[in-house]
C-alpha cells in the first residue's frame, strides 16, 4: 500500500529570542522575546494572512533546552499576560502547558539524553490573532510568562535555556 | 528546534556534495595526504632533515584540511541544521562560517599533533606495519572504552545560542570550538589509523569514515565497555546496497504493495 504524497510545511523562520537563560522559581518567571526588526514584517503579514483564512501560516513558542532537577511541575505558558494580572482573569493568553516529567534525566550530561534537557513547541498563532495590534506583532517585544501550575519549593531548579518565536509558513 | 524534513535533506546534500568534491579531489587528484619519505636509513639525524625537506609544513597542512573536509563534513550536518534553524535567515551564513572555523581550529590543532606522530613513524620505521598495527589496537579499544561514547554524546549536544549581536557570534564559535574538541576525542585513533600505515591508506581513510559517520547515527548512550558503531555501519550498507525491506505497510520509496 502506498499513502498519498503529504504537502509538507515549508522551513520555519526565526522570529525573535530572549537574550539569556531563564530560571523558573516559586511562582513563575517571565522574560521578553524581542524581535528582529528584519523579519517583524513576516508576523505581521502571517497575522494579516491567517486571519483572512487566506493562508496555514503558523506561529510557535520555542522554550529550548529546559534543565533542572525538578520532574514534579506543570507550567502554564502565557503570552503577553499583564504584570500583576490573575492567570485566571486572562485564560485567552495561555499558550499552554507543558510537563516537566523526564526533566532530571534528560539533564544528566552524560546520560542517554546528552544533556539536552526538554524543549516544548506551542502553537501560538490563535492568541497572537486575537490580540489587538498593538500588543501583539506590530510590538516590537513579546511578553512570554511561565507560571507553574504549583508554587515551585524554595531549591527546585528549573532553567529555561532559550526562548523564542518561529513562523512557519503554510503548505 | 522545528525540524522540517525537506529543509534538512537539502542542507545534507549540499554538505555531502562538498566532501565528495573533497573525495575527488584526493583520488583523481592524486593529491598526496600521505607524507612522502625514500630515506632507507631510518632514525638518522640526516634522514629526519631529509624528511622534512620533502614535506613541507604547508603541503601537509593542506592535504590535512582536504583529509578533513572529506572525512568529517558528513558528520557536521546536524550541528549545522542546528545552527541554521537557531539563527536569523540574515545571519546564517556568517553563524556557520563562525562554527566551521572553530571546529576546523581545533581538528587543524590537532592535526599537528597527528602528523608529527606520522612523520615520527615514517622516520622510525618506514615501511613497517607496526607503528599502524600498535595504533589500530589503541583505536579498538577505545572504540569501545566509555571514553568515547562521553565524547560521541557531548558530540549531541546542543547549547542554546544567542541570536542577536557578538554574543550570536561567540555562541557559535564556542559551539564549534567545544564539538571539535569533543568530536576529536571521539575520532583521534580511527583518524590516526589510515596515516600510519604505509599501503592502502586511502581505502582504510574510506572504511574509517563509514564508522565515524555511523557511529554519529546512534543516538546518545550511557557510557560503558562496548562495540559501537559496527553494527549501525553494517545495517546503513545493508540499507543502501539492498535497499529497505519492505512490509505490508510502507512508506519507503520503491516499497509496492
Amino acid at each position: 500500500m502506498i499513502l498519498p504524497a503529504m504537502k509538507l510545511p515549508k522551513e520555519a523562520e526565526l522570529l525573535g529570542v530572549n537574550t539569556e537563560e531563564l530560571e523558573i522559581k516559586g511562582s513563575g518567571a517571565h522574560t521578553v522575546v524581542r524581535l528582529n526588526t528584519d523579519v517583524r514584517h513576516n508576523l505581521v503579514a502571517s497575522r494579516a494572512n491567517t486571519s483572512g483564512g487566506t493562508s496555514r501560516d503558523r506561529v510557535y513558542l520555542l522554550l529550548e533546552n529546559i534543565r533542572g532537577t525538578y520532574d514534579a511541575a506543570i507550567l502554564n505558558v502565557y503570552i503577553n499576560l499583564p504584570e500583576e494580572a490573575s492567570q485566571g482573569d486572562h485564560r485567552n493568553l495561555l499558550a499552554g502547558s507543558v510537563g516537566l516529567y523526564g526533566l532530571r534525566r534528560a539533564s544528566i550530561q552524560h546520560g542517554e539524553d546528552g544533556g539536552l534537557g526538554l524543549t516544548f513547541v506551542l502553537d501560538i498563532t490563535r492568541i497572537l490573532i486575537e490580540q489587538p495590534a498593538a500588543k501583539s506583532p506590530y510590538a516590537n517585544e513579546i511578553r512570554v510568562s511561565i507560571v507553574p501550575q504549583r508554587q515551585l519549593p524554595d531549591p527546585a531548579d528549573v532553567v529555561v535555556g532559550r526562548v523564542s518565536i518561529f513562523r512557519q509558513k503554510g503548505a | 528546534m522545528i525540524y522540517n524534513a525537506k529543509e534538512y535533506a537539502g542542507l545534507r546534500n549540499s554538505v555531502l556534495s562538498i566532501s565528495l568534491i573533497s573525495w575527488m579531489v584526493i583520488l583523481v587528484g592524486q593529491v598526496e595526504l600521505r607524507a612522502s619519505f625514500c630515506c632507507p636509513t631510518m632514525g638518522s639525524a640526516t634522514s629526519l632533515q631529509m624528511l622534512l625537506a620533502s614535506n613541507s609544513a604547508t603541503s601537509l597542512a593542506s592535504g590535512w584540511a582536504l583529509m578533513l573536509t572529506a572525512m568529517m563534513s558528513p558528520m557536521l550536518v546536524p550541528p549545522i541544521y542546528y545552527i541554521r534553524i537557531s539563527s536569523f535567515a540574515r545571519r546564517r551564513p556568517r553563524s556557520i562560517a563562525f562554527f566551521v572555523a572553530g571546529y576546523g581550529a581545533v581538528w587543524m590543532a590537532a592535526g599537528c599533533i597527528m602528523l608529527a606522530l606520522e612523520l615520527a613513524s615514517i622516520w622510525l620505521a618506514p615501511q613497517s606495519y607496526l607503528p599502524a598495527t600498535v595504533v589500530g589496537f589503541v583505536a579498538l579499544v577505545w572504540q569501545a572504552s566509555p571514553f568515547k561514547q562521553r565524547c560521541l554524546n557531548r558530540c549531541h549536544s546542543r547549547r542554546a545560542l544567542a541570536a542577536y549581536g557578538t554574543a550570536a557570534d561567540w555562541d557559535v564559535l564556542r559551539m564549534g570550538l567545544e564539538h571539535g574538541f569533543w568530536c576529536t576525542g571521539s575520532c583521534w585513533a580511527v583518524m590516526l589509523f589510515p596515516m600510519l600505515l604505509p599501503q592502502g591508506h586511502l581505502v582504510a581513510m574510506a572504511v574509517a569514515s563509514i564508522l565515524m559517520f555511523c557511529e554519529r547515527l546512534d543516538p546518545p548512550k550511557t557510557p560503558s565497555w562496548r562495540w559501537r558503531g559496527f553494527g549501525t555501519a553494517l545495517r546503513y550498507l545493508n540499507l543502501r546496497l539492498r535497499g529497505p525491506k519492505c512490509g505490508r505497510v510502507s512508506l519507503a520509496p520503491g516499497c509496492e504493495a
